[in-house]
């Protein structure tokens, strides 16, 4: 670590194999290309993340964190499922896993074209619930990881906000009474294709 | 802050220069291809702008400031330079995203088109109903702030957006040798509060009644910033007067200067004819006007002989100090 100035540059070497680790210039978790191992920078030194990895068909990989969560309204608890269907009048969508478990919270990791379109892609996985099973893989290509933990905590709120009928949100007393509570977040890729400047992901016929 | 913002730091495994954007997390380094990871004290990066101006070109901004500010031109070349200081004052930078939520109540505007008894048409506008209405807040983020109280220098912010200097990482041991190094006052947390409270006033529309938000900031990325100024005094006549000028583009930013001498003729001259006039009219008329002009005398300047030659002799006079900044 250089510290000659008040500035410290870490170069980025894998802790693991001591591969070089490429990184654009806003990614904070990296990905080894080497032994896939994956590395966050916490406090000026690298700590590992676990990064796991979807099944399913595609050219590009997009990462998400994936949070299971509690929602509270004034219409009562929502932490299954079914219940967050209800709370959104969406229907189900594939396979979506048991009615009954969690629901889950999806949170790009990746940049998008605006923060708008980051808005949109986590809304309308969310609204989806895909079933993740992760696979043991190597994928080639992932999108740059650019959001923490942290950050997908942030900005969870909005997105499932964002999945909530227009008539709730109105409501100064739904809002009043809505309290989110995300629990541990897991960072997974989900394979996409590539179209122009779009991605699409057949199984669930979703167009980012 | 806008792209063209470079820091050139060192590689620490080649020990290549390369250069870092401001608000970037990450690096490669051209000559060994190794990425870097830039960061600093408690993982905030402080970088400072080099000055393009020397002592004697503050000094020069100085003097042709003066020369458009209303300052007699004999001043201006006679005045004299004490001393000069260079200081770099610290600014914090906060890049990010603004994600949330915002729920509103206002009221809603009815446009009628009404008929009028000469049959003219009008659009008359009436208060509707109370609408609520929720937006998603999602915008990239980029807020300055000083990070101590600076207003002595006259300096409210500085203009990130349109600058174009390469940064350069801070080296206080470097930047000590040259000037005086301020260090930060405001803490992150006053930073973070003063961004969200910014960034909630930039997206709340006007008309609101009522609102309720969960705006926060994603993806953050913190920086302080030393700015140079130049600090420096002259004297003019027998006091001394203070000038703070911007060490990147010559502006001057705060300063305090003599007033323009005139030339006061009408004064006396109006004191003496009323007194003459007053006496040769009546020698009690005469003798109340001296006294009123003795009793102004007093309460305003003395009544010592020096003042009085000084009222009747002295043809010139400098108006009062002019503050700027």
């Amino acid at each position: 670590m250089d510290r000659t100035a008040d500035i410290r540059v870490i170069p980025l070497l894998c802790p693991e194999c001591g591969n070089r680790l490429s990184a654009g210039e806003d990614d904070v978790i990296f990905v080894c290309a080497s032994c896939a191992s994956c590395w966050e920078l916490t406090e000026g030194s690298p700590a590992r993340r676990e990064l796991h990895h979807a099944g399913g068909v595609g050219d590009v990989r997009l990462p998400f964190w994936i949070l299971p969560f509690h929602v509270t309204t004034r219409e009562g608890a929502v932490d299954t499922r079914a219940a967050f269907r209800s709370l959104t009048g969406s229907l189900p969508v594939g396979d979506g896993g048991s009615d009954n478990g969690l629901p889950n919270l999806f949170v790009p990791a990746c940049p998008f074209p605006s923060p708008p379109h980051l808005i949109r892609a986590g809304r309308l996985l969310t609204l989806r619930q895909p079933a993740v099973a992760p696979i043991p893989c190597r994928p080639e290509r992932i999108a740059p990881i650019v959001f923490r933990e942290e950050d997908a905590r942030n900005m969870g709120e909005v997105i499932l906000l964002a999945t909530v009928t227009e008539a709730r949100k109105k409501s100064f007393a739904f809002l009043e009474s809505f309290s989110f509570r995300p629990g541990k977040g897991m960072l997974c890729t989900i394979p996409f294709e590539r179209k122009g400047p779009k991605f699409y992901h057949a199984g669930m016929n979703l167009e980012l | 802050m806008n792209g063209a913002m470079a820091a050139a730091i060192s590689c620490p495994q080649c020990g290549s220069p390369f250069s870092f954007r401001e608000g970037t997390r990450n690096a490669l380094c051209p000559s060994c291809g190794t990425s870097l990871a830039v960061s600093g004290e408690a993982g905030i990066p402080r970088f400072y702008l080099e000055e393009r101006l020397d002592l004697p070109q503050a000094r020069s901004a100085t003097r042709k400031f003066l020369a458009v500010s209303g300052v007699d031109t004999g001043l201006v070349e006679s005045l004299r330079f004490e001393k000069g200081e260079l200081c770099f004052l610290p600014f914090w930078s906060l890049k990010g995203l603004t994600v949330g939520w915002q729920w509103m109540e206002r009221e809603s505007v009815v446009r009628e088109e009404v008929v009028d008894e000469n049959g003219t048409k009008r659009t008359v506008e009436r208060r509707g109903p109370r609408e609520q209405v929720f937006e998603t807040v999602a915008s990239p983020f980029d807020f300055s702030s000083p990070a101590f109280d600076c207003s002595a220098f006259g300096l409210r912010g500085i203009a990130l957006a349109g600058a174009v200097l390469p940064l350069r990482g801070m080296d206080n041991a470097e930047l000590e040798r040259r000037g005086t190094v301020y260090d930060p006052v405001k803490g992150v947390d006053q930073v973070r509060r003063e961004a969200l409270a910014a960034a909630r006033d930039r997206s709340r529309p006007d008309g609101v009644l009522r609102i309720r938000d969960g705006i926060r900031i994603c993806a953050e990325r913190l920086a302080i910033i030393s700015y140079p100024v130049w600090r420096l005094t002259f004297t003019a006549g027998e006091r001394m007067y203070p000038v703070v000028v911007d060490a990147v583009n010559g502006r001057i930013l705060k300063a305090r200067f003599p007033g323009r001498r005139e030339i006061r003729l009408f004064a006396p001259m109006l004191v003496i004819l009323v007194l003459v006039y007053a006496w040769t009219l009546q020698r009690a008329l005469g003798g109340l006007a001296l006294f009123a002009f003795l009793g102004w005398m007093y309460a305003s300047r003395g009544l010592s002989p020096a003042t009085l030659a000084g009222f009747f002799f002295r043809l010139t006079e400098r108006r009062e100090d002019i503050s700027h900044g």
